[in-house]
C-alpha cells in the first residue's frame, strides 16, 4: 500500500484520529478486534435512521428496503469469500456462534471423531468437548511440531474413516501462523470427512475463496474485519445445510407451525432465528465492500512487512523472545512476544501509560496451549490495513526502554 | 497485596467523592477480605499500581523506574507501614485533642493544636497543671496553651 492511499484509510477511522492524554493512539490490538471506518458506521446509522423496520415479516416501504438491503449484504458476503450462492452464507453472532451452530447441528454419532489443531480458540475446543460427552464422539488433537508449525503426518496418522469433521483454526490469533489448509482439506476428503474452518483470523487479512480450497464450512466474525461487533457468518456447502437441523428455531425459521408440527424454512433462513441484528448485517455488508476496495493481498503484504520491521528491529533486546515460527511470512500480523522478568500483562499495560500503545496480553483464549506448553501466557501486538511504520518504530523504541527494567 | 491494604484506606477516602475510586476501593476490598480469608488475591490493582509508577519514570528517571519495578513488594510493604504508623499517631491526636483539648499535650509543637488547654481540663487536672492566670480573673476564665500557661479565656 502507498504512504498516501494509507493516509487516506487513516483518515476514515475516527478512533486512531483522536488523541488521548494529549498523545496520538496506536492501536496494535486487531485480533481482537479492528476499529470501523466511517462507512461502516454511516452504513449502520442509515438503517437507524431511514429504515429502522423488521425484514421479511411486514409488508411495508421500510421493510422492503430492509429486505433489499439484506439480500444485498448476504450477496457481498458471498462474494467476499467466493461461495456460489448467498443462501449458503448464514448471520450468526459471531464465529463462536457459527463453529457451535456446526457443531449442535451436525448429525453426530457415538464413535464419530473431530480433528482439531493444538493451538484452537477456546470457541473451536470446548464444543468438542462438551459434545465428545454428550454424543460420545471422540475429540483428538494434533500437536504442532517443534517449530510451532502444523504436523502433516501426524495429522495424517489421525485420520481415518471415523473421522466425520476435522475443524481447524486458519490463521492462529496464538501466533499469526497459518495452517496448510489446502493440504489439510485434501487429506480429510480423501478419508471422506468434512472440514470446517475457523477463520477468524484469516478472511479479514487475506483472500479466502471457500469454492477453490473446497471447504464444507467456514465461520468468521464482524469485527474483526472492520464490521460491527455482534455479527458474523457461517459458510456452509448448500446440501450439508440442507442436511442439518437448526441450532436455534422459533420465528423467521418456519414456513409454518401446528400444535403438533412446523416447516422448517430452506437454509440459510432456518438457521436464523429470530429477528436479526439489520444494522449489523448491513455494516458488515459495508465493511467487505471496504476490504475490497482495499484488497485483501494489500492489507497482508502491508502486515508482514510492518511485522518484519518490528521482529528486525527487536533483535537487539535479547530478553524479548517471540512466539510462533521464525519467519515472519508465518506469522501475517501477529506479533505474539514475551520478555524475560517482565509480566505479560505489565507489558501491556505500560505500553499503554507510556504512550497509548493498546495491546493484548494474555492467553488470548487458547488456554490449552499455554497449559500445554507451560508458559503462562504472552504480550500480542496485532496489525492491521491502517498501521504505520512510524507506529511500529515507536512501539520498537517503548519495548527497548521496557526491557531495560529487568 | 500488601498495597491493597492501603489501597482500601486511600481509595474508600477518595470514594466518598468519585465514582471511580469507589470502584477501586471496592477491588483492594475484596483483595484484602480474600487475604485474611487465607485466599490468593484476585485483582490486578497490584500490577496496575506497579505499571502506572513505573511508566511514569521510565522515561525521566530509568534507573528509579528499574528500581522501583524490581523492588515494588517491598516499597509497598515500607508504605504500608508508614501508612498505619501515620494512621496510628493520627488517631491518637484526634483522640487527645478530644479528651485534652490538643493533639500532644507533652509538647508545644503540636501543628494542630487549636489553641488553650482548660485549666480544668481533664489534663490539667491529672498533671496538676500550673496555671498562670495572666490577666484574667480566676477561676471562671482561664485557659492554658500546650505547655500549660493560661492565656486569656472567653468568660463563662
Ligand atoms: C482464531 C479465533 N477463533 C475464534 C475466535 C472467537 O471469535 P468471536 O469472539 O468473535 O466469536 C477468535 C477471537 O478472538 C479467534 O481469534
Amino acid at each position: 500500500m502507498t504512504t498516501t492511499n494509507l493516509e487516506k484509510t487513516r483518515f476514515d477511522f475516527p478512533a486512531i484520529n483522536q488523541k488521548i492524554n494529549g498523545r496520538p493512539v496506536i492501536y496494535f490490538d486487531n485480533a481482537c478486534m479492528s476499529l470501523r471506518p466511517k462507512q461502516v458506521i454511516q452504513a449502520m446509522n442509515e438503517y437507524y435512521e431511514q429504515y429502522p423496520a423488521c425484514a421479511g415479516r411486514s409488508m411495508h416501504k421500510f421493510a422492503s428496503k430492509v429486505n433489499e438491503k439484506m439480500s444485498e449484504a448476504r450477496d457481498i458476503m458471498a462474494n467476499f469469500i467466493g461461495a456460489k450462492k448467498s443462501e449458503e452464507i448464514i448471520f450468526t453472532r459471531n464465529t463462536t456462534e457459527g463453529l457451535n451452530l456446526v457443531a449442535n447441528s451436525l448429525n453426530f454419532k457415538h464413535g464419530d471423531v473431530v480433528v482439531t489443531s493444538d493451538r484452537e480458540h477456546n470457541s473451536n475446543l470446548i464444543p468438542w468437548q462438551i459434545i465428545s460427552k454428550t454424543k460420545k464422539i471422540v475429540h483428538k488433537v494434533v500437536r504442532s511440531k517443534k517449530d510451532m508449525t502444523f504436523d502433516l503426518e501426524i495429522f495424517e496418522k489421525n485420520m481415518n474413516k471415523n473421522v466425520k469433521l476435522v475443524s481447524m483454526v486458519h490463521t492462529s490469533n496464538l501466533d499469526g501462523y497459518t495452517l496448510p489448509v489446502e493440504k489439510i482439506i485434501r487429506i480429510a476428503h480423501d478419508y471422506g470427512s468434512l472440514v470446517m474452518l475457523d477463520c477468524a483470523q484469516s478472511v479479514p487479512h487475506k483472500k479466502i475463496d471457500v469454492k477453490k480450497l473446497n471447504v464444507d464450512f467456514v465461520a468468521f466474525s464482524g469485527h474483526k474485519m472492520v464490521g460491527p461487533s455482534g455479527i458474523g457468518i457461517l459458510y456452509g456447502k448448500y446440501h450439508l445445510l440442507e442436511e442439518m437441523n437448526p441450532f436455534l428455531v422459533g420465528g423467521d425459521t418456519v414456513s409454518n407451525t401446528t400444535y403438533d408440527s412446523h416447516t422448517l424454512l430452506k437454509p440459510p433462513e432456518k438457521f436464523e432465528a429470530g429477528l436479526q441484528n439489520y444494522a449489523g448485517n448491513i455494516g458488515l455488508g459495508a465493511a467487505a465492500k471496504y476490504l475490497d476496495n482495499i484488497g485483501r493481498e494489500n492489507i497482508e503484504k502491508h502486515e508482514i512487512e510492518i511485522n518484519r520491521f518490528i521482529t528486525q528491529n527487536i533483535t537487539d533486546i535479547p530478553s524479548l523472545s517471540i512466539l510462533g515460527p521464525e519467519e515472519v511470512e508465518q506469522r501475517g500480523g501477529i506479533f505474539s512476544f514475551n520478555i524475560k522478568d517482565i509480566h505479560f500483562h505489565d507489558v501491556a499495560m505500560m505500553l499503554d501509560n507510556i504512550a497509548n500503545i493498546m495491546i493484548r496480553s494474555g492467553q488470548h483464549c487458547v488456554h490449552s496451549w499455554f497449559n500445554a506448553n507451560k508458559i503462562e501466557g504472552s504480550a500480542r501486538a496485532s496489525l492491521y490495513f491502517y498501521n504505520t511504520k512510524e507506529e511500529a518504530k515507536i512501539f520498537v523504541e517503548k519495548l527497548k526502554e521496557i526491557s531495560k527494567l529487568r | 497485596m500488601v498495597l491493597c491494604l492501603v489501597a482500601v484506606v486511600i481509595f474508600s477516602v477518595l470514594g466518598i467523592f468519585s465514582a471511580k475510586y469507589r470502584i477501586l476501593a471496592k477491588e483492594s476490598f475484596k483483595c484484602v477480605f480474600r487475604m485474611i480469608t487465607f485466599r490468593p488475591c484476585e485483582s490486578s490493582l497490584e500490577q496496575r499500581i506497579r505499571s502506572k509508577i513505573t511508566s511514569k519514570l521510565i522515561k525521566p528517571f530509568p534507573s528509579l523506574a528499574k528500581f522501583t519495578y524490581k523492588n515494588f513488594k517491598l516499597l509497598s510493604l515500607i508504605f504500608t507501614i508508614l501508612l498505619f504508623g501515620s494512621l496510628f499517631y493520627t488517631v491518637r491526636g484526634v483522640y487527645n485533642l478530644a479528651v485534652y483539648g490538643t493533639c500532644d499535650p507533652h509538647s508545644t509543637t503540636c501543628i494542630f493544636n487549636p489553641g488553650h488547654l482548660h485549666c480544668g481540663s481533664e489534663h490539667c487536672l491529672a498533671t496538676g497543671c500550673p496555671c498562670e492566670e495572666k490577666g484574667c480573673e480566676a477561676p471562671d476564665h482561664v485557659g492554658c496553651d500546650g505547655n500549660c500557661t493560661c492565656v486569656v479565656g472567653t468568660c463563662g
